[in-house]
Formats: structure tokens, sequence, C-alpha cells
């Protein structure tokens, strides 16, 4: 697969390592009160969604950035990708 | 008490090889420094380069600083200057680490120098997507390194000292086939 | 002369005669020749016998379709089966031998499997050799393997080398023949960057088979001129002997480029695999032919029609001296002129739709005579046959998308949704017209050119005629009039496609598994169009009802060795040398592989009676004087920022805001689940400046995680990270003499008194008069422990240094294996406790996790649990008879309890022979450990099936009170 970096431009999906999907952006409070269940919600649930799917990316034999990938998983056609610290910086300001 | 004294050991024991026109060689900068770069605030961090050193490339490209330098600039925050250059205090805009020793370079001059790369180098090594002048960090090989087109045919790569020899080894046997 | 039916002309050059033995007998051809064209040439007919029945079979094809002809090239180790005749460029030397009889070519005694056909059709192998039970393990596999199979694997490593590569364009045109030469012109011009790829190696497709004009010029020297403008093009890039095999994702294209024979070189590769990465594509990769079926079809001598136009034009081979033409379509009338115009005889030219058709064939080894149905018996020795073509669509369908019937050529063309940035050109899309595939192909490199940005010249059309022969729908003829072949390589006949529709396996991708059809080396190239036309037949549908098979890469078989590349050997994985592994190889050590990385395990001496002799002396060294021992390969990271100490603070479960400058700490990180990922010490070198070490292999996954962070986390914090593992040498030096020998290698005015440096301490200071350096006072074996850490190229020079410096104190080189030992009579947990099962609490540390902040891991470090071990704990343990050996990975039970899962206690995870104490000690994590001390369990090893009694004891074996380190 080819992910287009949105610094770097077109590069081999080999060059980069997959974490999973974008909700792990959406940290809990560690010290809330409800932190157990949030975070058992955060660290194990997810959707398996085939269609489109936002997911990280990190571009270990490059830049070294995250990337928030946005891919179809039944044709892996990649309709986004954008700097995961833009998104994580805009949804903090859209608060 | 005796006097003991350190003398450095270069990163490739192996001698240069020359093959029909293409060579592949080893060479030790004097000093490589990587640099930090904070971009929240471009117009400063600019400014700050400019002052301390030169201009500052765009991603993806590289300069020369008035000492005579070279300064890459592979992605956003990152720049590795290559070469001897004054001290570099910490500013709040880029702070400057020595990587002398973290970096192994390995220089691949000539005609078939592309044909080389092509064998273990993903990105496009086109004159549109990487002229002279241009740099990129990537896998050759499964290698991280930073890869510098120094000129039309002669390219210069920047690699983890661990790895060096064993890359250099895998480049000649390359250099082997192709030519 | 290079055999009896030569003709003249064609286009091998004669001036080049090559030597090439079949079957151990010499014969000759010409450059220019393929195996099968030197063959024919020389009259052999006969190359091979087929899979299941052993028959006789003879070269069917010209091209990558070859179903017969499959011959194994070379001998011993160089040997390489099942290599189509048709492709194999013809070179000096090449040894070729027939496949798959026992015995001589000319009578093989398995092909008396021919007459137990009846017992042989599709799945006998779900109805038959079933009963003894016994007999099918002990008699029939073996003896069904023997007889089956094609080609044998030589034995021994495969001797030849290949390669891998990545190559960027703008515009891949796959097939030179008309329209691909078309396209690659049009986007060359236009200034694209253009690679051309076609599987032969002479450009030009169908125009070096058939007889055409282009602009007035012969279709070859039009191809020829056109090859050669486009070499002189520096955007252009020509690929002859590259087959593209398979579409991928985004435009990525596997193409398989043959090294041609005369560039050949034992030492140099022989196949080349390339990812092309390109943004237009256009498929001009032509159409192949497909035959009728008639009774006794698969006779040596029986070909396609277009295969016997392309032995007589392209290559000057006449196929036998008395040719019949068979088909469905005029192009029969066509064909036998121009044979008749190069001097063969023509016995018969037989149009399916008219004429009685034919009802048996004759002759064993080769072809004598055709009888047809209204008795007549032609006798002939060549039998030239054309169903049609069927357009090549494979890489248009790859991706996914559906072919499209259409009934005026009867055949499948690609579907109206192509993959995008594809575009099919010339007979790969349906048009058999010259003229048609040329204004195609230019058309369509055009179009690619000017998607990618680029303006395209206007150029005036090729003049060309555009003659076609569609084909009537008609696809078997005499059904039942005797055996007929649908599947030659894998022997599939009417008999088994009918046998398939009966026993309910009628869809056609039933029908492909359950016969076998199509599933052979050639794909079915020239058998599943007509195998599901023969379906369709039965089940009452119609074709585009019936369907196809699922196209999948590759489209031709491709040797797992170009598939591996260079990836064996020395290019299997990158190896990684710590800097003083020169130095400790030239010193006896030897080496294990830990990730990518050579690290030293011991380091023998003479007289030395193994391992353990060595592990032995060199644990006594250290804790009695002072040993050396290389820490590079932990992970370095480099931490600066204003907000480093927040940062590091949340990414550890321990307390970071008081610790002082100079002092480094132990540290865990956590998972998320609150399970342990990593420990390591973290120091502290200024207010902002930060240390961080990992263990060896967790070095990129934990790089990896403060990225994650850093970025995606905590994008506000002002902290950035560099790794630095590799800029670094750093050496342990252990041992009660440790403080004494470094005190001569620092530099005044460094003062590394206890009092001034104390244990956890470190600094940054010079070395060896000058050198920079870092000093960290820690300790992994529980000795007077430093780490001293120089910039890399000096690493080699100060393990020299620390040797001299330290002679008179005795100091040793320790390895990894030495280094395990110390640590585990300390009590120190490593990778084999930090198992990703393991919390703080389990290892006994859980006092290190902060209460007052929120880290990685804080929410959930109570929470998770692994089934039965949630009250696991670290421990020691001893075998009460202090002379038994323990075995790491062995289960703790009571000594009475029977020895189930359910009784399990825990397991010991880390064990060592302890010459300081003089017996075997293990580490264990065991559930209640902590209440457990002083009690006696059993060990219970189920591998090694033996059982041990050991004392649990706590996890420190020497000095649990640390004086020796605090020292």
């Amino acid at each position: 697969m080819i992910i287009d970096h949105p610094l770097l431009g077109p590069r081999d999906s080999d060059e980069f390592t997959y974490l999973g999907d974008a909700s792990l952006l959406d940290r809990p409070d560690g010290l809330g009160e409800d932190a157990a269940a949030r975070f058992a919600e955060y660290v194990y649930m997810r959707d398996n969604p085939a269609g489109l799917h936002r997911e990280l990316w990190f571009h270990a034999a490059g830049d070294l950035s995250w990337l928030v990938v946005t891919r179809n998983t039944a044709t892996h056609e990649i309709t986004a990708v954008e700097l995961a610290s833009d998104v994580t910086r805009a949804r903090r300001a859209g608060k | 008490m005796a006097e003991y004294r350190l003398t450095p050991t270069p990163a490739i024991a192996a001698a240069p090889v020359e093959i029909g026109g293409t060579r592949l060689a080893p060479r030790a900068p004097e000093a490589v420094q990587t640099l930090v770069l904070r971009t929240q605030d471009p117009a400063a961090l600019a400014a700050a380069i400019e002052a301390a050193l030169g201009p500052l490339p765009a991603i993806g490209q590289s300069a020369l600083t008035r000492a005579g330098a070279v300064l890459l600039r592979p992605s956003r925050e990152r720049g590795l200057l290559i070469g001897r250059c004054p001290a570099l205090t910490l500013t709040p805009n880029f702070h400057a680490v020595d990587q002398t020793g973290f970096w192994a370079m390995i220089a691949l001059e000539g005609e078939s120098a592309r044909s080389v790369l092509e064998r273990h180098w993903r990105p496009d090594l086109g004159d549109t997507r990487f002229p002279p002048g241009a740099v990129a960090q990537s896998s050759l090989s499964g290698v991280a390194v930073t890869l510098f087109r120094e000129s039309a045919q002669g390219f210069g790569i920047l690699a983890p000292r661990s790895y060096a020899a064993w890359l250099f080894d895998e480049l000649a046997t390359t250099l082997l086939w192709v030519c | 002369m290079s055999g009896a039916f030569r003709l003249p002309g064609g286009l091998v050059d004669r001036d080049r005669p090559l030597g090439f033995t079949f079957n151990g007998r010499r014969y000759r051809g010409f450059a220019g020749d393929t195996l099968a064209s030197a063959l024919l040439a020389n009259g052999v007919r006969l190359v091979g016998r087929s899979f299941k029945y052993h028959r006789p079979r003879g070269i069917f094809t010209a091209g990558s379709e070859e179903p017969n002809a499959l011959v194994t090239l070379g001998m011993g180790r160089n040997a390489l089966p099942n290599s189509r005749a048709t492709m194999v460029e013809l070179a000096d030397g090449i040894a070729a031998f027939s496949q798959n009889h026992l015995g001589p070519l000319g009578f093989d005694p398995l092909a008396v499997t021919d007459l137990l056909a009846s017992f042989l059709g599709a799945g006998f192998y779900y109805k038959t050799f079933m009963w003894p039970k016994a007999f099918w393990e002990r008699l029939y596999e073996p003896l069904i393997r023997k007889a089956a199979g094609l080609g044998r694997l030589p034995a021994g490593a495969d001797p030849t080398l290949y390669d891998k590569g990545h190559l960027h364009c703008d515009v891949l045109v796959i097939g030179a023949g008309p329209a691909g030469l078309a396209a690659a012109r049009a986007a060359g011009q236009a200034g694209a960057r253009v690679i051309l790829a076609d599987e032969g190696f002479r450009p030009g497709g169908r125009l070096l088979a058939e007889r055409h004009e282009i602009d007035g010029a012969r279709g070859a020297d039009w191809a020829a001129a056109q090859w050669q403008a486009l070499a002189a093009m520096p955007n252009v890039r020509l690929m002859p002997r590259s087959t593209a095999f398979g579409l991928y994702d985004h435009g990525i294209t596997g193409v398989l480029e043959q090294v041609a024979p005369d560039a050949r070189a034992a030492d140099k590769p022989a196949e080349i695999l390339w990812r092309v990465h390109t943004r237009r594509i256009v498929l001009a990769a032509g159409a192949t032919e497909r035959p009728l079926v008639f009774p006794g079809n698969d006779r040596p001598g029986i070909m396609l029609a277009g295969a016997v136009q392309a032995y007589v034009n392209r290559w000057a081979v006449a196929p036998g001296r008395r040719v019949a033409i068979l088909a469905n379509h005029d192009g029969g009338a066509a064909l036998a002129a121009e044979l008749e115009a190069s001097g063969l005889d023509i016995a018969a030219v037989i149009d399916a739709r008219r004429d009685p058709a034919v009802v048996a064939t004759r002759g064993r080894r080769g072809l004598r005579a055709l009888t047809l149905a209204d008795g007549r018996r032609i006798a002939c020795d060549a039998l030239a046959v054309s169903g049609g073509w069927s357009p090549n669509l494979h890489l248009a369908v790859h991706r996914d998308g559906k072919p499209l019937w259409r009934d005026d050529i009867q055949a499948f063309v690609p579907g109206e949704v192509l993959p995008e940035g594809l575009a099919v050109a010339g007979a790969a899309g349906g048009s058999f017209g010259l003229r048609d595939c040329l204004a195609e192909g230019g058309g369509a490199g055009r179009a690619a050119a000017e998607a990618c940005g680029f303006t395209v010249p206007d150029a005036p059309g090729f003049a060309a005629d555009n003659a076609q022969h569609p084909p009537a729908p008609i696809w078997e003829l005499s059904p039942g009039r005797g055996r007929a072949w649908v599947d030659l390589q894998n022997d599939v006949t009417t008999k088994d496609i009918r046998l398939a529709h009966r026993e309910g396996f009628r869809s056609v991708e039933h029908l492909k598994r359950y016969t076998t059809l199509g599933m052979a080396t050639d794909q079915g190239k020239t058998g599943n169009m007509l195998a599901l036309a023969l379906m369709a037949g039965h089940t009452g549908r119609s074709i585009p009802e019936t369907g196809t098979t699922r196209y999948r890469p590759p489209y031709v078989p491709i040797s797992l060795g170009a598939l591996a590349g260079r990836e064996g050997g020395h290019g299997f994985k990158p190896v990684r040398r710590s800097p003083t592994h020169d130095w400790a190889a030239a010193r006896g050590a030897s080496f294990v592989e830990s990730g990518l990385w050579l690290r030293a395990e011991w380091f023998a001496r003479a007289g030395e009676s193994g391992w353990r002799a060595s592990v032995d002396r060199e644990v006594i060294a250290v804790r009695a004087g002072v040993g050396i021992c290389d820490v590079s390969t932990l992970g370095k990271i480099d931490i600066q920022g204003r907000d480093a100490t927040e940062f590091v603070d949340f990414v550890y479960c321990n307390g970071f805001a008081k610790l002082p400058v100079g002092r480094v700490r132990y540290v865990l990180m956590l998972r998320e689940d609150g399970i342990v990922m990593d420990d390591g010490t973290t120091a502290r070198l200024g207010e902002n400046h930060y240390l961080m070490t990992t263990t060896t292999a967790n070095a990129g996954p934990v790089f990896q995680h403060l990225e994650f962070v850093r970025q995606c986390l905590r994008p506000e914090l002002d902290v950035h990270l560099v790794a630095d593992t590799d800029g670094w040498a750093q050496i342990a030096v252990a041992g009660p003499k440790a403080r004494t020998l470094l005190a001569r290698l620092v530099d005044a005015p460094f003062d590394i008194s206890d009092a001034a440096f104390p244990f956890m301490a470190c600094a940054t200071l010079t070395v060896c008069g000058g050198t920079p350096a870092r000093l960290f006072r820690i300790s992994f074996s529980g000795e007077l422990g430093y780490e001293l850490a120089v910039p890399a190229p000096f690493g080699a020079a100060l393990a020299e240094v620390l040797m001299a410096a330290g002679a008179d104190l005795g100091v040793t080189p320790y390895g990894v294996e030495a280094l395990n030992v110390l640590r585990i009579e300390k009590g120190h947990v490593s990778g084999p406790e930090l198992n990703g099962q393991t919390a703080p609490k389990h290892l006994g540390l859980g006092r290190m996790a902060s209460q007052g902040k929120d880290y990685i891991g804080r929410a959930l470090a109570g929470q998770t649990r692994i089934d039965g071990a949630e009250t696991a704990r670290l421990v020691g343990l001893r075998p009460t008879d202090r002379t038994q050996p323990l075995s790491a990975g062995a289960h703790l039970l009571e000594p009475a309890a029977p020895r189930t899962q359910t009784h399990d206690l825990g397991w010991i995870s880390s064990v060592a022979f302890s010459p300081t104490l003089g017996h075997h000690i293990g580490l264990a994590l065991l559930n209640d450990g902590e209440a457990r001390i002083g009690a006696r369990l059993c060990a219970v090893d189920a591998i090694g099936d033996t059982e041990v009694e050991v004392e649990i004891v706590p996890p420190q074996f020497i000095d649990p009170e640390g004086a020796r380190q605090r020292g």
C-alpha cells in the first residue's frame, strides 16, 4: 500500500508500523473517578468496520511521525492522511 | 600513573569498491549533529537557524551553511548538520545533539549509483521527486537511513553505526551485480 | 543445418548457431530460437508424458500458456524443473530433459495408468484407495506420490542468485505488441516516465507470428524500429523478458525480470523481482488462443493454430510435413494460404461451422491421421486448431471486478469497473484488428500521459489492415465419440466435467477444485474457457451466467527464490555489531544473536572444558575482582525540553519530579493495561535533560511508544527525543575493584570516591586525557558497579585501555551469559520475568508505582488479571538436593498434588548455575509467593519429564542488604 505522507509525499506502507484504531488518541483521565471502567473500554473495546477505518501508523523507517490514516478496510483505498499531532491539537482546540 | 589515550576506530573497516566507474566508499565526516527543530513558530525557527548557521532548507532539501557545513532537512522536526561548525548553544527554537559517533557515512558515486540504490530503496529516486540537493529518510534493505543526493550521480548515505558494516557489504554486493 | 524441419527466412540469426541437448542427444539451433522451436526444427515432437495418464505429449503452443512441453533444464543442484520449453530462450550448452516418465520417454511403463483411466477420473482419490484404511499411509499414498507430479525437485540448496528492487514511473505499459508499442511511444514522446515490460525477448507480440504491414513496413521490422526509438528516449525504461504478474494496491505492480542468457553469471542474479510504483497502467497484454475439444485431441503434433503460424513465420520451422487446419472461424483458410506460401503441404482445412467434424485421431507418439464424421481419413502429421482467442485480462481483475462476456467475439473482456488508473488496449480488451490495436494503444498512452500532467503532441495514426475472424459459438466436436481433453496439463477430460456436473459440482469454483482443471502450472490458460462453456452446456445456463473462476496473481509461476530475493544468508536480515565487536572476537568471544545484534556470550580460554567453565570463571572473577562487559546494545534515548520532567513522569510509574540532577533511577514503564512493558535506568543529566535506557530488544518499541505519547497524547509538551543507541559505546565495570580501575581512567578533577559519586549517581566527564564520557553508578550484578559510556568510535580503544589498566587487578571480560548469572544471583528481574503478563506488584516492585500522579498504566494497574495467577509473586528457589539441576519453564506444584493445570501454582522464569553458591538457583513467579517462603514444592518439567524438589526463598541470593553495590 502507499501512504501519502502529508509532508513527505507517497511512501510504501512497509516504512511504517501499524498500531490500530485512532480511538487510542482519546485517552481518558487517569485520575478520574471511573478511570478503571473507562480505561477498560479504551484498552480493550474496538469496533471492527468493513469499510472506513481511522487508524494510527508510525513512520518508523522515516521521519518518526505518527499519522492518522483513513482507510477502507475492504478495498484498501486511503481517503485521508493527517499528522496525528495536528489531529489531537485540533480536537483539543475544538473542545 | 600511566597515561592512557583513546584513538577512534572507523565505523566501516572495508575498503572502497569501484566497478565500471561507480564507486562505493566509507566516508568519515568531521562532525555530525542532529538538530531538533521546534516548529510551533516557523518564522522564529527560520530566523534562529539563519542567525546561527545560515538558511533553513525546506523539508526534503539541503543547504550550505555560512561556515561551509551541509545542513540536511529530511523532516519537519529534524536537521542533520554535517561538518565542523561553530558550537551551537541551546535556543528556544532548536537544540543540537552531537551524533558524530552515531552516524556512519557511505558515499556512492557514478553512473550506476541509482541502479544500485533502486535494489534497496523504496521511495522514488527520479529527478523530479529526488533532484540533486534532496534528502529523505527511509529504509535501505531494512536499515533506517538518511539518503542525500549530492549531485546528479552522487549520493551520501547516513546509517546508524551498528548497521554500517553489514550495509556496506550489501551495497558492495549490489554494485558487483549491477555493473 | 539445424534440423530437417527448418524453413528459409524467419527471425532467427543463422550467423549464431547454438548447440544443446535433449535427453542426452545433441541438437543445433540458432540465436532467436526457443527450446521449443529448436526441438521442432530438429523433428523432435515427443517432449513429455502427461500428468495422470502418462500419455505422450508434444509442444502445443508458442508462448507462456504452454501446458505440455515442461522440461527440466540442467542437472543436479542446478536443475530447474517444469520449465516451459516455449519460453526458454535458446542458449549454447543448454541441457534439457523430459519429465514424468519411468524409463525412456518413448516407452513409459507408467502409461499403464492410461488403461486404468476409468478408475482415475475426477476426484478419484475421494472414492478409491480407501480400503483397507491402513493401506493408505503405507501403500497407496507413497505409490500415488511417486507416480504423480511432473518435474522432480533437485536436492540441495538452490545455487541461483535472485534480487529484488523498486521502480517508479508515470506510465507502465504491459506488453510490447502493437498496442503496447504505440502506447509507450505516445506516452514517452509526451515526456512521461515510461516503463515498457514484455515477457518475450523480442518486441512485437503477435506481429512476430503474423504477416502484417504497418505504414508499409513488415510488422516485425516496425516493432524493432519502435523499440529502438524508445531505447533512445532517456525517460523510457525498456524491460524485455519481464512478466507483469500481478496488480496490487495503489498501482503497485509486480514484474519478474529474467536476465538474458548471455548476461548470466554464476555470481549474479538470474531473476529480479521488481515492485513497480506507477500512476497509470496500460494493459496491452494481448490474447491467448484456445483450441476446440474433439476426440483424441491431445496427440503430439496437435497445436494451436496461432502457434503453428508463429513457428513458421517467426522461427522458420515447419511443425510437420502435412498440416491440417481446424477452426470455428474463417481464419483457417487465410492460414492455409500463408502456410502454403512457406512451402508446407496442406492436408485439409476443416471449418467446424460447416464441415464434417473430427471424430478420431491416430498416432500414439505423434499424429498420423484424422478421421472425419463422413468417414474420410486424412493423413497428416500436424493439426493447427483454433477455437478463437481469449483476451489476457488477468491483471485488470486481480484486485476485484468481474469480466464481461461479449457474444460477438465469444470471449470475456475486462469489466466496466477497472482498477483506478488502469486502461486496457488492443487484444487484451477484445479488439483483434491490427489497426484498432494500434489506435487504442496510442490513445491509451496519450490519455495516461495527459492524466499525469504531460501535454501530448499530435501524432498521425498508423496504417494497417484490420482483419478479424470472430469465432462461432462452437466448443466441442463429436461429443461422446471418444476421450477428449479439456485441461491438457492435469489430464482433465470432458467425461470429468460431465461427472462433476452429475455429482453436483456445478459452479465454476467447484468444477475447478473437483476436477483440478485450471490448477496446473499453466493455470488453465488454454482450457478454462472450454471447460466453463461445456459446464454451461450441461447446466443449460449461458456462459456469462456461468462466469469465470477468480483470477489471482501470479499470472505465471514465480520461483520462490525470486520472492525471497537475496534475503537468505548474509542478506536475510541486517546484522548489528557493537563498538567492541572486533575487540571481543579477537579475544575469543563467541557470539549470540539478540534480535539483530551480535553479543558476546562468553570469552572462552584455552583449556576450558566447555561454556560452563568459561561462564563460571567470569562470574567468580567479577565477584572477586573486577570484570568488564559491553552493554552498548541497550537502547538509549536522549530526552530534552522544558517539559522533559513532566513527560518522563507520565511515561513511567515511578515519581520523577524530585530526582536531582546527577542521579539515576531504576524505572518501570507500563503498558496502558498496567503490565510492565520495559525496565531500565533513567538518568537526569540536567534540569531539562534526561537519558533513558531500555532493554536491547525494546529499544525500538519503547521509542515508538514515547513518540506516540509525545505526538498523540501530549502534543502540548515541549519535549523532544533523539534515539542515540548507536552513538555511545557503554561498558559495565563491576566488582569490588571497579572503582580502583576506573580511577585510573577518569580525568581530574572528577572525584570518583564513594562520597562524591554514590550509588545511583551519574555525571558527564572526560576520560583518558580528554575523551568526552558519561559515567553511571548502577549495578545489575549486585557488586560495586559502574557503566562508562564514550562516543561509539572510542569503544574498542576503551575496552583495550580497561584491560591494560586493570591487568594487575585481574580484570576479566565477561559476556551476556555471566551477566545473566550475576543478575539472577542478585534477584534482578529481566526479560523472562517481564514477559507481558506481570505488573509491578507481581515482581515485588509495587512500591515503585507512584500514587499521586496520572501515568501510563495507572488506571488498570491493579485490575488486569491472568486467570489463576492473580497472586503471583517473584520468589527465588533452589533444589533441596543441591546437586540437582533446575529447568526454566518448569511448573511448581505441591509435592502431593496431581500434576494437572488446576494445581499449577506458578513457573520458573530464570535458572542458572551459581558458581558463587555452588548449586543451581532460580527465580519464579509463584502464587502467594511471599507467604510460601520456606515451603518445599515440586518443580515439574513435563517436557523433559523430570521433577525436582525445591525450597522457596527470597529472590536475592547474595548480599540482600545491598552493601556491596553501595560500598
